[in-house]
């Protein structure tokens, strides 16, 4: 069989687009886990520059915001599981108040590394993007129930399936210090200033003119008064 | 091009150095020896007498025995393994000979001056076994497995013997011109006794056996080697090798002696035996002392020396006689200072023509020297020196109360809105008229002083100008120090050591203001990054006039391992209360919260999650805000946050997750934020007059770790609220010494750079973005996340130097450019301007960017002297460094702890708001006077001269 070129790249790349690299599953509860229930999975997929990005798939479940309400004033915990660590226990928990705000949207903030393709750490925040720009910074986790913080929760979110996005964060590299373009900056400084490229090439005039301005003024006044007092010397 | 760029740095260095006349003004060293574990009496020269001590922190020192100044003192290299014993030297009439770098080498210094003369290799293996012994002009040295002779003045060796085995016991014994090196070896019962000629070589070993051998049990005298078992004790005669058994009837806790003397010392009891060959083993004397009391006996006289709290007891030992002399202070009798020290441990004592010299070494590390004769009843205390300052661990700073002036104005304001107009009138009239008496009281006391002086130096303008001068000074020196001064320079420093002491020091000239003993059961609490701490909480600060301040430190019970916390007051020390729990200490924090008292609750975590709080706070003072504490509890498998219900006492974990550390990983420093840390700016102006606002978490905590194998050094800013990893970031080819400032929105960080071999330090800093993106918000919340992660930027540069110890400095109301400090190991702190260590230093400066000051950037921080905060007062092996915001915003006030203690004030961005404090008002006014005074003069002998001309 012949395959073209063409044909076998986009084989080679497809998978990447298709297959999650590997997936983390949520559960969540209002309880403490005494009673918990599917949230919906993330899927985690490489991009072209190696940099990973999850995709959050909810579970339909009708009655998700219907919980949050009744639990506005508890704590909403999710447990994730990865694919690749298996054991490994993540945990988050956050104000379900907050969501309700948000209208259920979320965000999950993903720490990992991309190298051994494993989680680090998951946070759970509400999406600020939900909220109304007015009410913008009105919100927060302080107060002892959730009708102190803000006055009405949106009606809509009672009656809503979760929604969110995810952000991933990776481990980035710190820097060493700059020495090669600090090298090849003076390098230039040195050369820009052997082919004289930086030369002053403007007249005497243009150059030194703030110089000699004070002079003629200094001149203009001293001849404005001096003949004056000659003449009151001829005066005399 | 770079030209303006270097005269700018130039410009920035210059505000930093100090002139040669503030020399010692703001600033003071305490350099100290550490605690002593070999004391030698010596003579050096003809008259001044000299004690020659090594300490357990690997420093040789020589003191001056009239004043118990520091002569001249050798820090050597720490060694691996921790040990008390110190390092082991030798003395003839003009060198010392000591073993250091883990028994590689021996050295020799003149003991007039300390310079070292020579350094002579024993060998390349490390061992603690070691013994020196200096004979017949030749210098014997025993290390690990290797004897070794040299001749004295010469490198190479004259003779070497290396053995198959380790030694675990080595001493060198000399008598009767017979010089015997005997050692035992590990897992051996036997002694090697070799014999060493005078022309060095040595005889073939003989062999003497024991029933059995422990080498921390077994003593050396003279020429005997004592091993304790229990209530028994063993005497070996090493020249001729007869065993001496001696039953006591009571177990025998330690063995002393000189010449043919043996103390036997139990708890009670302390029996005072003689070895003679006809007649072996027989009791001198028999002694019955307290627990509490320390033996000693004098090097050259058969007198015995018991040291209890109280009393020194000095029993001959040929004769029934005895005498005792009371001890404690004569002079300091009439000041009120809390002085408490620990029972003497150790006694190094000889007998002069007069009077017996003693050397009390204390738990507490207190040295001590005092002299008693037969004839007076009171010790006579020549000199101390703490020495436990050596082991600082924890350091705070506090306030001095308020001055009564300031008190009648607090006073004026305290009761406002519950009185009339008319009350309040009065109560102004009363105040502004005690300020006034208080005034008249100051300048006449200024008046008597400077007529006084005046009278009694002479009359000249100079002089008067001197006493005006000096006067002014007096009036901040002399009144009191339990008063805060106008710019509130002068502190109480706390300074707690892991030996067990707590001092109050004067920040103003280093004077001890009192001292707790914590007691002999104290032990350090065990912390996974540094070995030891003992937590210092400031509770409640003396800014609530009526209510004196609170200060509490917590370790743990040696015996029972339970913790125990003890309250005190900061500014007299005196103890509050003293608490010991029921459980030993997982860790512990001080709530933001405090009780309606003022006093700030410290929250104590058991093993087992029990938690305790002092004092107890009830919910109601607990406000919304601070009903719950978030901790972070980081494992190498795992990290979790953990909420604290302060009310109901529970802890949960509300987040988990991984740092992805592996067993190699190790985990090097985790610094969060103090949380009265003030930020004065929000946000950062660009060159394009954009604002460029600060990511300010409050909740941030960086951690910082190494991979051993792969050498990776990661930096992760974690959320301890919610556990988001804000930023994580790794760099390859990295080494220990790692150390970590957070601060603001910022973090510094210096490492040791394989790939480059140089130090390196980096910043990273936090950014919410410019106005677009930000949202103006009046606090922060974790929990409702950021819009868009933070702007990280990051820059690194190449430090000339190491570094031992890193610090910020800290301002009153954080609107100062901030320093960092680093501690050379060459013993220089420097002063590094946040300026300089940007992470935004362009490479490119633009003409905007240079009318802006902004400093282009250069790979390497410069390292001036000028900039040395400490110029060249050496400070040694520096372990920390506190700073502490002073009343003026342009100070910060500086402790440097380490070997030695370093105070000064510092001004990162010059004295902006104050004075030079050579700014001479009094020639300024007198000056100003003289001229108007002239200028009438002048013009009425003008208008006369003018009438003159006139008639003329």
């Amino acid at each position: 069989m012949y395959f073209k070129p063409s044909t076998l790249l986009f084989l080679l790349i497809s998978p990447t687009f298709i297959v999650a690299e590997w997936i983390i599953d949520l559960e969540y509860s209002l309880n403490g886990f005494t009673n918990s229930y599917p949230l919906g999975s993330i899927e985690m997929r490489r991009a072209f520059d190696g940099n990973f990005t999850g995709t959050f798939k909810p579970t339909q479940e009708k009655s998700f915001g219907q919980k949050i309400f009744d639990a506005q004033d508890g704590t909403y915990s999710v447990r994730a599981k990865s694919s690749t660590q298996p054991g490994q226990k993540f945990l988050t928990t956050n104000d379900p108040c907050l969501f309700l705000h948000s209208n259920l949207f979320h965000v999950f903030w993903l720490s990992i590394s991309q190298d051994k393709q494993q989680l680090h750490t998951i946070t759970l925040f509400p999406d600020t993007v939900g909220w109304r720009n007015d009410e913008e910074g009105k919100y927060n986790s302080l107060g002892r129930t959730c009708k102190d913080r803000a006055p009405a929760a949106s009606a809509e979110a009672e009656s809503g399936t979760p929604k969110g996005v995810v952000h991933v964060v990776g481990e980035s590299t710190l820097v060493s210090p700059d020495t090669a373009s600090f090298v090849q900056k003076l390098e230039r400084e040195k050369r820009a200033k052997q082919h004289g490229a930086d030369a002053d090439n403007r007249s005497f005039l243009a150059k030194y003119w703030m110089y000699i301005v004070p002079v003629v003024i200094f001149a203009m006044i001293s001849s404005a008064v001096n003949p004056e007092a000659q003449g009151e010397g001829q005066a005399q | 091009m770079r030209l303006p760029l270097l005269v700018t740095i130039t410009l920035v260095a210059a505000v930093t150095a100090i002139f040669e006349d503030q020399v010692g003004k703001f600033d003071w060293r305490k350099p100290l020896i550490g605690c002593p574990a070999r004391v030698h009496f010596d003579k050096i020269g003809s008259k001044s007498d000299r004690l020659l001590i090594s300490t357990e922190q690997s420093v040789l020192a020589s003191l001056v025995l009239n004043t118990g100044n520091i002569g001249w003192r050798r820090i050597m290299e720490t060694p691996e393994e921790e040990s008390t014993s110190g390092l082991v030297f030798t003395k003839d009439k003009e060198y010392i000979y000591s073993i250091s770098s883990d028994g590689r080498s021996a050295r020799v210094w003149r003991k007039q001056d300390g310079v070292l003369v020579r350094q002579l290799t024993i060998s390349e293996e490390k061992s603690s076994v070691q013994s020196i012994h200096v004979a017949h002009g030749k210098l014997h040295v025993a290390s690990g497995k290797t004897l070794i002779v040299f001749r004295l003045g010469d490198e190479k060796p004259l003779e070497t013997l290396v053995s198959k085995k380790q030694r675990i016991y080595s001493e060198f014994f000399e008598h009767d011109d017979t010089l015997l090196h005997v050692s035992v070896f590990a897992g051996e019962t036997e002694l090697e006794i070799v014999k060493i000629n005078d022309n060095g070589s040595f005889e073939s070993p003989k062999h003497s056996k024991l029933d059995s051998f422990n080498a921390e049990k077994c003593y050396h005298q003279a020429q005997y080697i004592s091993c304790i078992q229990g209530s028994q004790i063993q005497i070996i005669d090493v020249f001729t090798q007869k065993v001496y058994k001696f039953s006591a009837d009571f177990p025998i806790q330690s063995v002393i002696g000189a010449g043919k003397l043996i103390l036997a010392r139990g708890a009670q009891k302390v029996e005072v035996l003689e070895v003679t060959p006809e007649n072996g083993v027989q009791v001198r004397k028999s002694l019955d002392l307290k627990p509490s009391e320390a033996v000693g006996i004098t090097e050259n006289h058969e007198s015995v020396i018991i040291t209890s709290p109280d009393a020194i007891r000095v029993v001959f030992v040929n004769s029934n006689t005895h005498f005792s002399a009371k001890r404690g202070d004569q002079t300091d009798q009439k000041s009120t200072k809390i002085m408490e020290n620990s029972i003497p441990k150790t006694i190094f004592a000889r007998k002069n023509e007069k009077d017996w010299e003693i050397v009390l070494v204390g738990d507490d590390c207190r040295v001590e020297f005092v002299t008693v004769d037969d004839t007076s009843k009171f010790v006579n205390l020549e000199w101390a020196r703490e020495e436990s300052l050596i082991n600082t661990v924890s350091v705070e700073m506090v306030d001095l109360p308020l001055s009564e002036s300031q008190q009648m104005i607090e006073d004026e304001f305290e009761e406002e809105g519950q009185q009339n107009i008319i009350a309040a009138f009065f109560r102004r009239i009363h105040s502004q008229f005690g300020q006034l008496c208080r005034h008249i009281q100051r300048s006449v006391e200024k008046i008597i002083y400077v007529v006084t002086s005046i009278s009694r130096d002479g009359n000249g303008v100079s002089d008067f100008i001197n006493s005006v001068r000096s006067a002014g000074q007096m009036s901040s020196a002399a009144s009191g120090p339990f008063e805060r001064d106008y710019f509130n320079l002068r502190k109480v420093i706390i300074v707690v050591t892991s030996s067990g002491t707590v001092f109050g020091i004067d920040s103003a000239d280093g004077q001890y203001l009192w001292k707790l003993w914590l007691g002999e059961t104290f032990s350090p609490l065990d912390s996974q990054l540094d070995h030891k701490r003992v937590p210092l909480f400031v509770q409640r600060t003396t800014a609530h006039y009526q209510l004196d301040g609170l200060a509490s430190v917590v370790f743990s019970n040696k015996n029972t391992h339970n913790g125990i916390i003890v309250s005190f007051n900061p500014m007299i020390g005196k103890v509050e209360s003293r608490n010991e729990l029921g459980f030993p200490i997982k860790r512990l924090s001080l709530l933001p919260g405090h009780t309606h008292k003022h006093v700030f609750p410290v929250m104590l975590i058991g093993k087992n999650d029990q938690i305790k709080i002092f004092p107890s706070i009830t919910p109601e003072e607990l406000h919304g805000s601070t009903s719950s504490l978030h901790l972070l509890d980081l494992q190498k498998e795992g990290v979790q946050g953990l909420k604290v219900d302060i009310s109901s006492q529970n802890i949960q974990p509300v987040w988990q997750g991984n740092l992805g550390l592996t067993p190699d990983d190790e985990i090097v420093a985790v610094k969060g934020k103090s949380f009265n840390q003030k930020v004065h700016s929000q946000g950062r102006v660009l060159v394009t007059r954009e604002v460029q606002y600060k990511y300010v978490n409050p909740n941030l905590a960086a951690i910082a770790s190494i991979n051993k194998a792969n050498q990776h050094l990661t930096i992760t800013l974690v959320d301890i609220v919610t556990g988001q990893v804000v930023h994580s970031a790794a760099i390859g080819k990295a080494a220990k010494p790692i150390h970590l400032v957070h601060s603001e929105n910022w973090i510094a960080y210096s490492y040791w750079s394989d790939k480059g071999r140089r130090t390196e330090l980096g910043i990273i800093e936090l950014y919410e973005g410019t106005e677009e993106q930000h949202t103006q918000k009046e606090l922060f919340d974790s929990k409702v996340g950021q819009k868009l992660p933070p702007v990280v930027t990051q820059q690194s540069y190449i430090y000339a130097q190491g570094v031992d110890a890193m610090s910020v400095s800290e301002t009153e109301q954080g609107l100062t450019t901030r320093s960092l400090l680093l501690a050379h190991p060459s013993g220089n702190i420097h002063e590094v301007s946040r300026r300089l260590l940007d992470a935004n230093r362009p490479m490119e400066l633009t003409q905007a960017m240079r009318e802006e000051m902004m400093i282009g950037y250069m790979p390497e921080i410069a390292v001036a002297t000028e900039e040395m905060i400490n110029y060249n007062q050496t400070v040694h092996r520096v372990r920390g460094i506190k700073t502490s915001p002073s009343g003026l915003e342009s100070t910060s006030l500086v402790l440097a702890y380490g070997t030695d203690l370093f105070f000064t004030r510092l001004v990162p961005s010059g004295t902006f708001d104050i004075l030079k404090d050579d700014f001479d008002h009094v020639l300024i006014s007198l000056v100003l006077t003289g001229l108007v005074v002239g200028s009438y003069v002048t013009k009425r002998l003008a208008r006369s001269n003018a009438l003159a001309s006139q008639w003329s």
